[in-house]
């Protein structure tokens, strides 16, 4: 078992001396899980790293001491410290394809731990990876050996990844978001192993994630970190039903939960950002973004102390912190009702069977004879987008979700199909678009540090589509600039700065300030928030439906985050491999019947709370390519629910629910309806209190 | 700062937390990026000692650059004339160093006019990408397959070895490196969002191209530009050193008694290309 | 990856064509009237038009060239204007003369490179990377002409230990002839031992900050099986280019190279071709160099596929 005491680490900057984590303890059992919960700049991996002694040539630790089985770990050298790495610690990284070496085949790259700690030849190394990678549910393990990494998928290669940490039974397992780079359902295929191996192997896990749903699917006990200090720690259930701590807290209150009730809310904001490791309060840490501080927290920094059985709190308030129900009541409110696009709202956009092929990769030697197979991206979509609504658009990587805000903009045009603004035919290409077009569409793009141009002053950027679209002057122009800032909650003085001096989040306020200066009717979102820490893209799900009830724009709100999308979206299309699978009102399509791919979609979407029940539907194999898209029901491939011939030879008819759901299945609603009763219980505890 | 340290004893670990606060000024900035880029920094060295030479030299110069000693014709490097002597037996050193306000010059204009043209080119090319993009650049690859100096020769023998026709030269030899810097960067920031966020708002292309790509392409163009230079002064001394180099300055009248009487009558001109006969045959 | 072969070699002939094209173009304006050259500028109208005539320069340029690509192709060089001779002999002899003090600086500057580029890698920003980039940095570009004279300053006129001049008797073996190629071998080495030197060590920097090194120094492996099984592999790649690329550099150095040194080369015999406007010499030196050039590219973009599983199998 894993002992942290008192741990300090430090790094040596330019600038000066930055304690990264300071006076940490935590303690992990044999088959247990504890989860490091917190968001960037937090020091949770410089924690796990630092405690086995594996830190940039910066960083030192200066305190503390860590025993692993009682063998204390500081005082090891570095040729004792070789003999346990691999063998009694065993590490899984974030990205698979990055944690393996690219020129080496995976069978040798494994069976190297096997010689190297169990002191096998040649042959029995091989045997032990074979039996390693059975163990982790690799299909055909004696042909992945043989191959390269970059010819395996990001699933597959975190299970060779894990099968390598545990070839030698460690005592200590540490996981640093090994699923963040995985798509939902592969995530959750390597969730159950890692919960089902924990069972087998006797290694203490310390689980690392910014991710507070993934944190429920495996953890036993969980650590909340914040700015290199633990700010509660506690049992799995303990900590979701009564954090005490307010940062646990206003976290928990940034994540949406599912519901089905028609009301929007708001989530929790915390105020403020985490603060510089060098500029850190004198007292307790959080008080500059808590909302019970007092002055006694500015007085001393609270340690962690017990709170109850197992449960330790650094907040001296923490008789005060309220249940989690009673906080959401008091922080949020509700902003709308869920509208349905059949009954209020006239079509605004309608996206009528687009198609966006590219030509792939050529065969064969000669220019002029090679052939070229298409990649069927976008692979005829019809979709309708409702005046002051917003349609949430949900799919996995590959299923061309982006493609078709793409084809929407104009940026990538559509190849075949039509795309109506108001009615109206709009010209494939951006470039052959009406100014006053093009003024109605406007997009708010995934990756914050590319949006906006880094030579230019944020005014420059909002002012632009002002001058442009809106035939504004340069002085009306940057009057309204500033009034945008201030519409996104930016101070007005960043009117001056440039972009490398903002956080993400601001610089995607930012983004959407500009969005908003040509007062469109649409605005495309694709992942805006998917590379924000959980603080901040709750703050920005909130703007997004501030300005929505405001400016009565419509949205098309892309994401993986079944979660996030359902929380913005009145109407929701779940898209597969260039195709819309199922479409409806957001309640209809959160309740069965459901196509089985979104069925598999809901019962993998990690949930932060620890009582819903799932029922486990995993999806085999990978997502298709779009140079080859399966015949028939192009989800029969991996189709939990697979019919036979009829679904790999025809392609499924479109049933009609209630309103204007459609589902895309040879199975009748009904069938699916009693199929699926259970598929997600909500059992969560805002509506048991 | 994206560098980690990391030796393989050492043992490397995940990357530090940046400190936030003071941030480093722009003049330490500049020097850092020009420490990290090492090309950028010759290229200044480089300008800097043959701008010191192009004012001081004169006052440098072993000998006199037009003081001629048959006794010494055709010399290869001695002590006493460190870099050899030409046909005249004047110092090719102190002709050199001389020579150098007009190498930098040369050098100067030639690497300039690349940057202006190679930058057009490569910005073209780049942003209409296909077919256009791949003839273009693949004629450029011609040129690249060409070692310089011999490119340089091939192209000089012919011409002849007037300052116009250096800078030519200069000119044609390093416009596909820059265009090619200049491309990779537009293709590269093309698919930009904030490059994207411009056309979904009915930007001009030459809008997009000078406001929204150039600037950012801006510090690599000058990297390539600042190497060129230096290399580009290597280059016309060397070929100086070959004898198609500069033309020193002729005082008056000398231009007659440097060309022998048996001078072609098909070049005409008073001061046209005398190749240096070489100890070679 | 035949595939891919074969289209890199279509591209490299591709580019050789082209490449002629312009060395025919550009010593084909040339100015000066080679009839005139050969025969003096005495020699009568009639004359100089029969050997024009002779030399098939009064043909269009297309065919000109059309014939001239031709025979190179078939092995007909012609004959040099300025020597009267046969050229290929003559360029072989030349050829095979710069090959010997290629390799001679080959041999040198690669493992040399390789070497020094890795410690300064592994031991980063140290005192020892310090020299090492900062003397590497010094010899980037330095042109050979200056190299050479402080080489010779100080090996021949201060030490004494090596010849100045390299001219070789024919006949005599390389054996004996070794010394006088070390101070020519070096000079043309110093440039792309600069190169090689900076690319290792930029590359297995980058690769020593990869996760997968991470991923093999937490199996617990020892540094040196983590630099010979993990690093190096990767991180020498991106120096197989640079080392392709070199030979071009070599081609341009040896030039000026040889003619410090009085070496007989193919440098110095383009250099002769050249100060003479011995058209068909400089053509056929000029391309020859090209075609080398071109093949060290296909080789070492080839070797990098073989190498690199990832275009490998792609
Ligand atoms: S100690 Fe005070 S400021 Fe800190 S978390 Fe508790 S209540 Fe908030
Ligand atoms: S049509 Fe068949 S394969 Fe497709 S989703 Fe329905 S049941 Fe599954």
């Amino acid at each position: 078992m894993l002992e942290v005491e008192g741990l300090s680490i430090e790094y040596e900057t330019e600038t000066g001396i930055l304690p990264a984590v300071r006076n940490v303890s935590l303690e992990v059992r044999e088959h247990e899980s504890f989860g490091i919960v917190g968001e960037s700049g937090s020091g949770k991996s410089t924690l796990a790293m630092g405690a086995i002694r594996y830190l940039a040539s910066n960083g030192r630790v200066t305190g503390g001491s860590v025993r692993l089985n009682g063998v204390e770990l500081l005082d090891l050298s570095r040729k004792e410290l070789r003999a346990l790495w691999g063998s009694r610690i065993g590490v899984v990284y974030q990205s698979p394809l990055t944690a393996l070496n690219p020129s080496i085949l995976i069978g040798k790259q494994l069976a190297e731990v096997a010689r190297l700690h169990l002191g096998m030849d040649r042959g029995a190394a091989m045997t032990r990876v074979t039996e390693m990678l059975a163990k982790v549910a690799m299909p055909d393990p004696e042909a992945v050996m043989r191959r390269y990494p970059h010819q395996l998928s990001g699933g597959m290669l975190q299970r060779c990844v894990i099968a390598m940490a545990l070839m030698t039974n460690p005592a200590l397992l540490i996981m640093d978001e090994p699923t963040t780079a995985l798509d939902v359902t592969t995530q959750a295929v390597v969730l159950d192993l890692v919960a089902e191996l924990k069972r087998e192997f006797d290694s203490a896990i310390v689980y690392i994630t910014h991710d507070l749903g993934v944190v429920t699917k495996i953890c036993d006990r969980v650590g909340v970190m914040y700015a290199g200090e633990f700010m509660e720690q506690a049992s799995l259930r303990e900590l979701f039903q009564r954090p005490l701590h307010p940062y646990t807290l206003d976290l928990l209150g940034c994540v949406p939960h599912f519901d089905r009730s028609p009301e929007k809310r708001s989530l929790v904001t915390i105020p403020g950002s985490i603060p510089h490791l060098d500029e850190l309060p004198p007292g307790c840490i959080f008080a500059p973004r808590c909302s019970f501080v007092r002055d006694a927290c500015r007085a001393a920094r609270p340690p962690l102390d017990p709170v109850g059985e197992g449960h330790s709190s650094a907040c001296i308030r923490w008789r005060i912190v309220p249940t989690p129900a009673e906080r959401l009541g008091a922080a949020t409110e509700a902003l709308t009702e869920l509208r349905s696009c059949s009954g209020d709202g006239a079509p605004l956009v309608e996206v009528d069977d687009v198609k966006t092929y590219f030509k792939g990769p050529g065969e064969g030697f000669l220019p002029g004879r090679r052939r070229h197979r298409a990649i069927r991206a976008v692979d005829g979509v019809s979709l309708t987008v409702c005046e002051g609504q917003t349609l949430g658009v949900v799919g996995e990587s590959g299923s061309g979700k982006t493609t078709v805000a793409r084809a929407i903009v104009g940026l990538t045009p559509a190849t075949e199909g039509e795309i109506r603004l108001h009615g109206r035919k709009l010209e494939p290409a951006a470039e052959s678009r009406k100014r006053g077009v093009l003024k109605e569409i406007q997009m708010v793009f995934q990756n914050p540090d590319a949006s906006l141009n880094p030579t230019r002053t944020v005014g420059d950027a909002i002012s632009r589509p002002l001058v442009l679209l809106g035939g504004m002057g340069r002085t009306e122009a940057a009057t309204r600039a500033r009034e945008l800032l201030e519409a996104v909650s930016l101070p007005a003085g960043y009117y001056d700065r440039l972009p490398n001096e903002l956080s993400g989040g601001e610089k995607q306020r930012v983004a959407i300030a500009r969005a908003f200066a040509a007062e469109p009717d649409l605005i495309l979102c694709d992942e805006p928030i998917s590379s924000l820490d959980v603080s901040v893209q709750g703050s920005l799900m909130n703007l997004l439906m501030k300005l929505q009830v405001e400016q009565r724009t419509s949205y098309v709100f892309i994401s993986h985050d079944l979660s996030a999308v359902q929380h913005l979206s009145d109407t929701i299309a779940v898209v597969y491999v260039g195709r819309v699978m199922e479409l409806g009102d957001a309640v209809t399509v959160l309740t069965p019947p459901f196509h089985p791919y979104t069925e598999a979609l809901l019962s993998a979407v990690p949930v932060a709370d620890p009582d819903v029940k799932q029922t486990p539907i995993r999806l085999r194999g990978n997502v298709p390519s779009a140079m080859d898209i399966p015949s028939g029901c192009r989800f029969h491939t991996r189709c939990p629910r697979f019919l036979g011939d009829i679904c790999r030879e025809h392609e499924p008819p479109w049933r009609h629910g209630e309103g204007s759901h459609r589902i895309y299945c040879h199975i009748p609603l009904d069938e699916l309806v009693q199929l699926q009763a259970e598929t997600l219980v909500l059992a969560s505890t805002t509506e048991d209190a | 700062m994206s560098e980690r340290n990391v030796t393989v004893e050492g043992i490397s670990g995940d990357p530090a937390p940046q400190p936030r606060g003071q941030r480093p000024s722009t003049r330490r900035l500049v020097w850092r990026r020009l420490v990290r880029r090492p090309a950028a920094l010759v290229g200044l060295i480089v300008f800097c000692f043959f701008l010191l030479l192009a004012v001081f030299g004169p006052y440098v110069a072993p000998y006199d650059y037009q003081a001629q000693d048959v006794k010494v014709r055709l010399q290869s490097p001695t002590v006493q004339h460190p870099f050899g002597t030409d046909q005249f037996g004047r110092d090719i050193l102190s002709r050199i160093v001389v020579g150098s306000r007009n190498i930098f010059l040369l050098g100067g204009t030639g690497t300039l006019l690349a940057a202006l043209i190679g930058t057009a080119i490569g910005l073209a090319s780049g942003y209409a990408g296909g077919l256009a993009d791949e003839v273009i650049m693949r004629l450029l690859d011609v040129l690249l397959s060409f070692p310089s100096l011999l490119l340089a020769l091939v192209l000089l023998s012919s011409v002849g070895p007037s300052n116009l026709n250096l800078v030519l030269v200069v000119t044609i030899l390093y416009v596909p490196m820059i265009a090619r810097v200049v491309r990779s960067m537009v293709l590269d920031l093309k698919t930009k969002e904030f490059v994207e966020a411009a056309r979904v708002r009915g930007e001009r292309r030459s809008y997009v191209l000078f406001r929204e790509i150039l600037p950012n392409s801006l510090p690599p163009l000058l990297v390539e530009t600042s190497m060129r230079f230096s290399y580009s002064i290597f280059l016309v001394a060397s070929l100086g050193f070959l004898g198609l180099g500069v033309q020193p300055p002729p005082p008056t009248g000398a231009c007659r008694s440097m060309k022998p009487a048996t001078s072609s009558p098909s070049r005409p001109g008073p001061c046209s290309f005398r190749p240096a006969p070489s100890p070679f045959w | 990856m035949l595939r891919f072969a074969t289209r890199r070699l279509g591209f490299v002939v591709l580019t050789i064509v082209l490449s002629s094209m312009i060395i025919f173009a550009a010593t084909q304006i040339l100015p000066g009237d080679v009839a005139t050259m050969v025969l003096g500028r005495f020699a009568s109208e009639e004359a100089k038009t029969n050997l024009r005539h002779e030399l098939g320069l009064d043909r269009p340029l297309v065919v000109q060239y059309g014939s001239w690509l031709g025979n190179f192709v078939q092995g007909d060089w012609g004959d040099s204007i300025s020597t009267r001779t046969e050229i290929r002999p003559l360029v072989f002899e030349r050829l095979k003369n710069s090959a010997v003090l290629a390799a001679v600086a080959f041999l040198f500057y690669v493992p040399v490179g390789i070497v020094l580029g890795l410690i300064a890698a592994l031991r980063r920003n140290s005192w020892i990377d310090q020299t090492i980039s900062v003397g590497s940095l010094a010899f980037i570009g330095l042109p050979e002409f200056v190299s050479a004279v402080i080489l010779i300053t100080i090996f021949s006129i201060e030490l004494g230990w090596l010849p100045s001049q390299s001219a070789i008797d024919p006949g005599t073996s390389w054996v004996t002839a070794f010394p006088k190629l070390i101070l020519p071998a070096i000079t043309v080495a110093l440039t792309s031992l600069a190169y090689i030197v900076r690319m290792t060590r930029s590359s297995t920097v980058d690769v020593l900050q990869t996760d997968y090194v991470r991923t093999a120094t937490l199996k617990g492996l020892p540094p040196y099986r983590v630099l010979f099984t993990h690093v190096l592999r990767n991180s020498l790649l991106p120096t197989i280019t640079v080392v392709a690329i070199g030979v071009g550099w070599l081609m341009g150095g040896l030039i000026i190279t040889e003619s410090v040194f009085n070496y007989s080369g193919i440098g110095r015999l383009l250099l002769f071709a050249v100060q003479r406007r011995d058209v068909p010499l400089i053509q056929a030196t000029a391309l020859l160099i090209v075609l080398i050039y071109g093949v060290s590219n296909l080789i070492a973009d080839v070797l990098y596929a073989v190498l690199n599983p990832r275009i490998r199998y792609n």
